[in-house]
């Protein structure tokens, strides 16, 4: 019998470790208890972003992370992250097909194993006044994630913000941001009720969080058990895209029952997103290699 | 000669944590400052990794100071022998520990350079230059223990008692 | 006995025994998180205590710690402090504990500053301990007006504490912050109230009280106060304006303070880099703790005693008010060894659904453990505030350690009444609403 340990940054509540909570049930059952895997979510045994490394060099043998960190260490990590590129689940998924196959090679490569992409549900303002158009978003100080959100947040006229995640509740009560740009998930995780009013929602991109294995650790397991591993892998990806639609759903819902007015984002917003999309896209294929142009080029070509 | 450059070793890496401490400030307000501009500059990458080498390269000029806390509250009251033997099991104990943590650390930095792990902010800086930095500071630490116990052998008396800027002469309660 | 009860007898043993031979705190804890992940546990130690040693020490959260730090010690050598000291006394010297109180309000401003409570304890220790001690002020009563208030740091917002139980617990950030004011506000007149009374009883052992002043003499020496008000109000402005954040507050007190230093004629080369080296050592110190503190955490959790001691609780299936005693007394003895945040996630997995279940609002349930956990920043021998104190004081840690337990008692005090009257804590965020 094995015990593998892994280590996820969400609490139990959140979608992401519910799917990984179904996806260790169904690898302990269907190896009749000869791999058990022991979870430790919420940042309690190791820090969401230190969780590839320590999957890496072995301390862990299978952790959740987030893909979208790592766009410094390849140009791959950052195409869900660009505005534009799959705005809704069904392209998600598409995209996901088409990453797979490169992403499995280079963790491979770097002695990892990918086993599971889910999605994050999709974007939307989070606005005190309702956003009726383009004007609406001028001048707004937005708090932003990361560098892509803030070309977008900049090129949307809006006044971007890097904070982290922590400032978010006082930096909203203090007036330093007066916007966010994020899921429905996130929304209701900082209460966003509590400062604003309108959640106008965007789409727009889809980034993922993976589970991977330890290399090594996989091969240890004998080929059965390596199978069943893989499969409620794959079994969680396709009920990670569920699940995150039904959570994008459910939060919405959450947010309504709050008092806050859900909107679909007015045209002149979507379509100048759209624009900004583009740019990046071309900006994006500069940085590319080969390999990851040939992915977005198969993604292209599977959409239509 | 050995003593004066040890000596001067341990000052340095003080005084380098001390400008990587001001660097935390003059981050700061570099983001301060172009955030009231409208710009973005996120600093935080930076910051954290200036006050990574504020701590490490300043634990040997620190222990040497005597500032690193420790509870001597019972060996203060052994006999003079003892409490010399005291301090330099003590002493022989952090050079280890604190030799085999600089290692690991040293291990670690390689290994993010094989990883080729970056930083994930705007930065993008290689892990492995700020963990060298880390291991260096530590190994510092292990070298300054490893000094004391030569000192220490030579019959003398401990230089890491408590600071001067710290003694405060009045009554106690 | 079992793996886990062995381990923990094994943590807590070597743990006093290479305190008690004075070997360094910090080195302390990182050799008994080694030794703890070595015997207990298959996890590679050495990569581990490394990577989390590294992972521990850039945090952003962190970067304040420094600089409020440095911002104690400019203001310690140009006579600012020394100078608000006198503005001050005036007001206070005939009442009884005098300047002390000084020690009290200081903490609960600057704990609505700073999100730590090491931070707090230094930056107001560093000015009030060497002009307290001129003036002759019994020693366990500055010490332990400190370490008390110190812990105010937590409970009044920001706080880095709450931040961390409200992600995890699915709690309101801000309302807990509101709801940490009041019990904020009752502990200091608690801290404040006792400080009078034990002043009154040992009238013998307090200085002198000062002359009486006509009320225009007192206005006249309290011009000495606007240099350190308009620095404490420019620094919580700067957070309330939204210019700031609480972390890069700590700049605009450092430039503050240097501004104001060099305007007073007390800004030399000189008194500029004594400034940072002692500014760095303290936090070189402390910083080093947390991260080795990180290690023997790491240790912990992979050898899994918190989880498994809060499942142990979990099986007696007590009733409300003993399921509140009983996880009183877990995570008081937790926090003799573990650092706070640490303590949260590391039992909340087990400990939020039992305390959901027992019926407990989960709001209230944040500000009960937020009191619990600034307790710990005052329990030997792993307390924060305490080694703080003891760099600051130079005085050892039983000193420190008796000088504070009555305000220990008065935490406890606080506790129990937020338990009797969990409207103290609840009525903030329902007047908010
Ligand atoms: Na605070
Ligand atoms: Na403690």
């Amino acid at each position: 019998q094995t015990t593998w340990t892994m280590a996820s940054g969400y609490p139990e509540s959140s979608f992401f470790t519910q799917n990984i909570r179904q996806f260790i049930k169904e690898v302990e059952d269907k190896s009749g208890g000869k791999l058990k895997i022991d979870l430790r979510s919420n940042d309690s045994l190791i820090k969401l972003d230190a969780i590839k490394r320590a999957v890496q060099s072995g301390q862990i043998q299978i952790g959740e992370i987030r893909l979208g960190v790592y766009g410094n260490e390849a140009a791959m990590y950052n195409l869900d992250n660009t505005p534009g590129v799959a705005v809704d689940y069904n392209q998600a998924m598409k995209l996901a097909n088409a990453q797979a196959p490169f992403f499995d090679n280079m963790f491979k490569k770097n002695g990892m194993r990918l086993v599971t992409m889910v999605p994050w549900p999709g974007q939307g303002f989070y606005t005190k006044q309702p956003v009726n158009s383009l004007a609406d978003l001028k001048g707004q100080k937005l708090r932003i994630y990361s560098k892509q959100t803030q070309q977008l947040g900049d090129r949307l006229g809006m006044q971007a913000l890097i904070l982290p995640f922590a400032e978010v509740p006082q930096a909203f009560s203090t007036g330093m941001i007066q916007s966010l740009w994020t899921s429905a998930q996130t929304g209701v995780d900082v209460k966003a009720w509590e400062n604003v009013k309108h959640f106008t929602y965007t789409g727009t991109m889809h980034n993922k969080n993976a589970i991977i294995v330890n290399e090594r650790a996989l091969r240890q397991l004998d080929a059965n058990l390596q199978k069943i591993v893989l499969d409620a892998g794959n079994a969680a990806t396709l009920r990670g895209f569920e699940m995150s639609k039904k959570a994008s759903a459910d939060r919405e819902q959450t947010l309504k029952e709050n008092g806050m007015v859900i909107a679909q984002a007015p045209k002149d917003v979507l379509a100048k997103m759209d624009e900004i999309g583009k740019d990046m896209i071309a900006e994006w294929l500069a940085t590319a290699t080969p390999d990851e142009k040939a992915v977005y080029e198969t993604y292209r070509s599977s959409l239509k | 000669m050995v003593r004066s450059v040890l000596d001067s070793f341990y000052l340095v890496c003080g005084y380098l944590a001390a400008a990587f401490m001001v660097g935390i400030g003059v981050c700061i307000l570099a983001q301060i400052a172009w955030r009231m501009r409208g710009l973005t500059l996120d600093a935080t990458e930076a910051s954290g990794f200036c006050l990574a080498a504020a701590t490490f390269l300043g634990l040997a000029h620190t222990m040497r100071h005597g500032s690193h806390v420790r509870i001597d509250l019972l060996t203060s009251r052994l006999p003079g022998r003892l409490r010399h033997r005291m301090n330099i099991l003590n002493c022989l104990l952090g050079a280890a520990v604190t030799g085999y943590l600089a290692w690991n650390v040293g291990l670690l930095a390689l290994q993010s350079f094989n990883f080729r792990d970056v930083s994930p902010g705007l930065l993008a800086m290689p892990m492995w230059i700020p963990q060298t930095g880390a291991a260096l500071g530590v190994a510092a630490l292990s070298i300054a223990l490893l000094d004391e116990v030569v000192w220490l052998l030579g019959g003398r008396d401990s230089r890491y008692g408590a600071p001067d800027e710290v003694r405060i002469d009045a009554p106690v309660a | 006995m079992d793996n886990t009860a062995i381990a923990s007898l094994v943590l807590a043993g070597l743990l006093l025994l290479l305190l008690a031979g004075g070997f360094w705190i910090a080195l302390s804890l990182l050799t008994v998180g080694m030794v703890l992940m070595g015997l207990f546990s298959t996890a590679p130690m050495g990569s581990l205590v490394a990577s989390t040693l590294w992972d521990s020490s850039w945090g952003w959260a962190l970067t304040a710690l420094p600089l409020f730090i440095w911002m104690g010690e400019i203001l310690f050598r140009s006579n600012l402090s020394s100078n608000m000291f006198e503005g001050l006394a005036p007001w206070v010297n005939r009442l009884p504990g005098g300047l002390l109180h000084v020690n009290v309000l200081g903490c609960g401003i600057m704990a609505a500053v700073a999100g730590s409570s090491a931070v707090t304890c230094a930056t107001i220790g560093r000015m009030s301990v060497p002009e307290l001690q001129r003036q002759q002020y019994p020693l366990n009563l500055t010490i332990g007006t400190l370490a008390g208030s110190g812990t105010l740091g937590l409970l009044i917002p920001p706080s880095i504490i709450m931040i961390v139980y409200g992600v995890t617990a699915e709690v309101s950030v801000a309302k807990l912050f509101i709801a940490g004011i009041i019990p904020g506000i009752l502990l200091m007149l608690f801290f404040s109230g006792y400080t009078a009374l034990w002043s009154i009883v040992h009238r013998d052992r307090m200085p002198p009280p000062g002359p009486s002043m006509p009320l225009r003499q007192k206005l006249y020496h309290s011009r000495r106060l606007v240099p350190v008000a308009l620095l404490i109000a420019s620094i919580i402005g700067s957070i309330y304006g939204g210019l700031a954040t609480p972390t890069e507050a700590a700049t605009i007190g450092v430039m503050g303070a240097l501004a104001l230093s060099a305007i007073t004629g007390s800004l030399t080369r000189e008194t500029f880099v004594e400034g940072v080296m002692a500014a760095m050592r303290t936090s070189c110190m402390i910083a080093f703790i947390i991260a080795c503190a990180a290690c023997l955490t790491i240790a912990v959790a992979f050898v899994d005693i918190p989880r498994t001691l809060a499942s142990w609780v979990d099986a007696f299936h007590l009733s409300r008010y003993a399921l509140l005693g009983v996880l009183a007394i877990l995570m008081l003895i937790l926090g003799c060894f573990l650092e706070g945040i640490s303590i949260i996630v590391l039992t909340s997995s087990v400990v939020l659904p039992m305390v959901q279940a027992a019926g407990i609002d989960l709001l209230w349930f944040g500000i009960y453990m937020t009191i619990l956990i600034e307790a710990a920043q005052i329990t030997p021998p792993v307390g924060f505030n305490l080694f703080v104190l003891q760099s600051i004081t130079g005085k050892d840690i039983l000193t420190v350690t008796r000088a504070t337990m009555p305000y220990f008692f008065l935490l406890m005090a606080v506790l129990v009444l937020t338990v009797v009257f969990p409207q103290i804590v609840l009525i903030g965020p329902q007047i908010m609403r």
